[in-house]
């Protein structure tokens, strides 16, 4: 048998047209034809970004070495992955070898019906990632054969490699939807979150953070706060005001990547804020109520008893004693309605309603009138009135509502006195400045704490209710000063020592004159 | 003894059945085709015989029964069934010598063991040319038959010692300076024509190190770690009673780690199981 009959290279026919004593010259195209179909398919195969495009690229290597009419390309679990030439059948038998082939990772060629399914594992190390089925025919040589198989694990190893990159790809795309996600549940948040580097800057920030617009003042507190977590490495917390606005804000060390960063959340407390002062004054509010129930409950039960003590056994009495009934009687009734006129008025001042009835009169004098009012209080406690002030200072304003303040002023001053002390007083002075009058009234009371300084003016605040019970009032009554003196155009304040004494300045405009 | 003189007398070796060597031949020509290596097989029918039923072994496992040479070459392929003539050829000539002192039995299942794990070894590091693996590790100690050849006395010496001290056959041969059974290996096959690879791989079998700058280190490290684990699981006789030693040289050549050779090892047990047929070749020539 003549060696060249067996052939079936494409070089078949050629062959036996030049006869046998061109082997050698034919073995030497043969390898230039292999170099280059082995340059096109490594060209091929780096090219493919895709498993796709590579089972491509060895489909058509495999139709270059052998004339196939289809070519079928079976994935790991031997399903019809890709097929070029049309539709062909894969039956039972052909489907056991596909098998055997898959599981020996050895190649093989099948006689079937005049053709030949020439099948080859893609294998890379013990694992079957396909199958490539080729009907052709022609028979396969030896060489044929080794080199397909070769380039058949070839395409294996880097069809793992670009599976194992698309799973990557995959993996990165889920990675990145999740970010999103994250970020949408970050972005939801009403707080403003955001990590900084060591660097101090940031790496991350959800919708809150990036949307937020801190002053200059507050950014730089927020990064002096990063920096010490930094340094300390344990959590910090900090309150920051800005305009109307409170924050919270609280910065934690976290690691990422091996890499320290700190998470900075911060909170808007401002209604927080709103409901703890609201919950305040709430509280004030009952506090008032009560006080203001005492007060109102004293004189009236002085009234009431008194009242019925003269119904019940009024010939028991002598004119004298009556006399003195009814007079007790009709001093609690004014001490009743001064308490509810003080009511009233801080109702009025309240909304506003309150008018001024302005006219000119002589302030020293009405200081004096004044303090005879209070004498009896005065003198029921030891303490001395004195008044420094002796010529007559003109002013235009509501007389009666300045005699309030005055008086408010001075019984602070003689309630407040120190009980155990000697020579207790309350002294006013007046003085003219310009178009302004200051009123200076003070005592060597039991004082005010710094702290309450400001309170005082507030609505319902009692220095008392947080330190002394025994006084009497209402707890209006600086209030009410206030707006009246405030009313007028004037200003109210005090400077106070605790156990040293309390001066109260009232400066008021001397109005109108001109 | 040099090996040079062991050589001067492997060439007096009857040279290979002029068939066999037509078939390595046909199996090595790039142009040959199915029908050109199943027509050489067929000039022998007694071979030919024994090739089919190496066929249609367990150890191939093929859903259908192969009655045709031409057949088996397309379906195994043309290296495998050289392989099966090979192994026919190479049982023959060890079971000729009934009146040697070694029991060829034994020493044909550590062969056939050898050229079984070679193979495994080859699908395990992801080499494609597996075949070639199966001959090498088939032949890679055919070097003591041909000891045993020419000199069953030194063979018996060797044998003798590494039973004593338990060492392994080669240091055994270093201790009594003779030349190592792999070199002679390399040597035997040479004269048959089988590839290089095939004659290297055989040759470096026991020391991988020194074969680093070989083209086929990958396949001499594959046969050398597949010789260890076939003597370890005692499978046949190699007559190397101990000292077998793992290059490190060869596992990180091939990257090969613990848990992937606990894995082989297993396999390999399994694949041994299938591999019965190669085992009673004569049995069958016989009927």
């Amino acid at each position: 048998m003549e060696k060249g009959e067996s052939l079936k290279t494409g070089y078949n026919t050629k062959e036996k047209a030049l006869g046998g004593e061109v082997r050698g010259m034919l073995n030497q195209i043969s390898s230039h034809r292999l170099y280059s179909l082995l340059s096109s398919f490594i060209r091929e195969i780096m090219n493919a970004t895709e498993p796709d495009l590579l089972l491509d690229a060895l489909m058509r290597i495999f139709q270059r070495f052998v004339d196939c009419e289809h070519i079928v390309v079976l994935d790991k679990d031997l399903n019809v992955k890709k097929i070029k030439g049309g539709n062909v059948e894969i039956d039972e038998e052909l489907n056991k070898m596909v098998r055997w082939v898959a599981s020996s990772h050895s190649p093989m060629s099948l006689p079937k019906q005049e053709m030949f399914v020439h099948i080859f594992p893609l294998v890379k190390a013990g694992k079957t990632l396909g199958v490539l089925l080729a009907w052709s025919r022609e028979e396969i040589v030896v060489e044929t054969s080794e080199l397909l198989r070769t380039f058949a694990f070839l395409s294996a190893v880097v069809l793992e490699n670009l599976e194992l990159y698309s799973s990557l790809q995959r993996q990165h795309m889920v990675l990145e939807a999740t970010k999103n996600y994250m970020q949408r549940i970050l972005d939801s948040f009403p707080q403003h979150i955001a990590v900084f580097d060591q660097d101090s800057r940031i790496v991350f920030a959800n919708k809150g953070y990036s949307l937020s617009s801190f002053g200059e003042d507050v950014v730089s507190r927020i990064i002096q706060l990063v920096q010490k977590t930094f340094l300390t490495g344990s959590r910090q917390t900090l309150e920051v005001e800005e305009g109307a606005n409170f924050y919270s804000i609280v910065a934690e060390p976290v690691e990422y990547e091996g890499q320290p960063q700190v998470l900075l959340v911060i909170t808007d407390v401002t209604n927080t804020k709103e409901v703890e002062r609201l919950k305040a004054i709430d509280q004030l509010k009952t506090e008032f109520v009560a006080n203001i129930s005492h007060e109102l409950k004293t004189p009236l039960a002085a009234i009431k008893a008194y009242a019925e003590t003269i119904l019940t056994s009024f010939e028991m009495f002598d004119q004298q004693t009556l006399n003195e009934f009814v007079q007790i009687i009709y001093k609690e009734s004014q001490h009743l309605e001064s308490i509810l006129e003080g009511l009233l008025d801080f109702s009025k001042l309240e909304q506003k309603m309150l008018i001024l009835e302005k006219a000119t009169f002589d302030l020293t004098g009405l200081v004096r009138e004044t303090m005879r009012s209070v004498e009896e209080l005065a003198k029921s406690k030891q303490v001395k009135l004195e008044l420094l002030t002796k010529e007559p200072v003109l002013i235009r304003a509501d007389q009666r509502r300045i005699r309030q303040v005055i008086t408010n002023l001075l019984s602070n001053g003689i309630k407040y006195s120190k009980e155990d002390s000697q020579e207790k007083y309350v002294r006013v002075k007046i003085e003219r400045k310009d178009d302004r009058v200051l009123i200076e009234v003070s005592d060597n009371g039991i004082g005010i704490p710094k702290e309450y300084h400001e309170k005082v003016f507030e609505r319902f605040f009692r220095v008392g209710t947080v330190m002394d019970h025994r006084v009497e009032g209402t707890g209006l009554g600086l209030t009410i000063a206030k707006q009246i003196v405030e009313l007028h155009g004037g200003r109210i304040w005090l400077e106070s020592e605790p156990g040293v004494g309390t001066t109260v300045f009232v400066e008021l405009p001397v109005g109108g004159e001109r | 003894m040099k090996l040079e003189e062991i050589i001067a007398k492997v060439e007096e070796l009857p040279t290979p059945d002029p068939i066999v060597q037509k078939i390595i031949a046909v199996a090595s020509d790039p142009n040959a085709s199915a029908k050109d290596l199943a027509d050489v097989i067929k000039l022998d029918p007694s071979l030919s015989v024994r090739v089919l039923r190496l066929v249609n072994s367990a150890y191939y496992g093929l859903p259908r029964k192969i009655a045709q040479l031409s057949e088996a070459v397309m379906i195994l392929g043309f290296k495998t069934v050289r392989n099966l003539a090979l192994s026919v050829f190479t049982y023959s000539s060890l079971m000729r010598r009934k009146r040697s002192t070694i029991d060829h039995t034994a020493l044909w299942k550590h062969f056939i063991g050898v050229a079984v794990a070679s193979e495994l070894m080859a699908q395990l590091v992801g080499y494609p040319n597996k075949e070639e693996l199966f001959v090498a590790g088939l032949l890679h100690d055919i070097g003591k038959v041909t000891l045993e050849f020419v000199s069953p006395e030194m063979f018996a010496a060797v044998a003798k010692l590494t039973k004593t001290l338990k060492i392994s056959f080669f240091e055994a041969e270093k201790k009594l300076n003779l030349p190592n059974h792999a070199l002679i290996s390399m040597k035997t096959i040479e004269r048959w024509g089988l590839p290089e690879l095939v004659s290297q791989a055989c040759g470096g079998h026991h020391t991988p190190e020194s074969f680093s700058e070989s083209l086929y280190s990958d396949v001499i490290s594959m046969i050398h770690v597949s010789d260890f684990f076939v003597n370890t699981i005692n499978y046949g006789e190699s007559y190397s009673y101990g000292g077998f030693v793992l290059s490190p040289y060869a596992l990180n050549l091939l990257g090969l780690k613990p848990r992937m050779l606990t894995n082989y090892l297993k396999k390999l047990k399994e694949k041994l199981m299938t591999a019965d047929e190669f085992l009673k070749i004569e049995q069958e020539a016989v009927s």
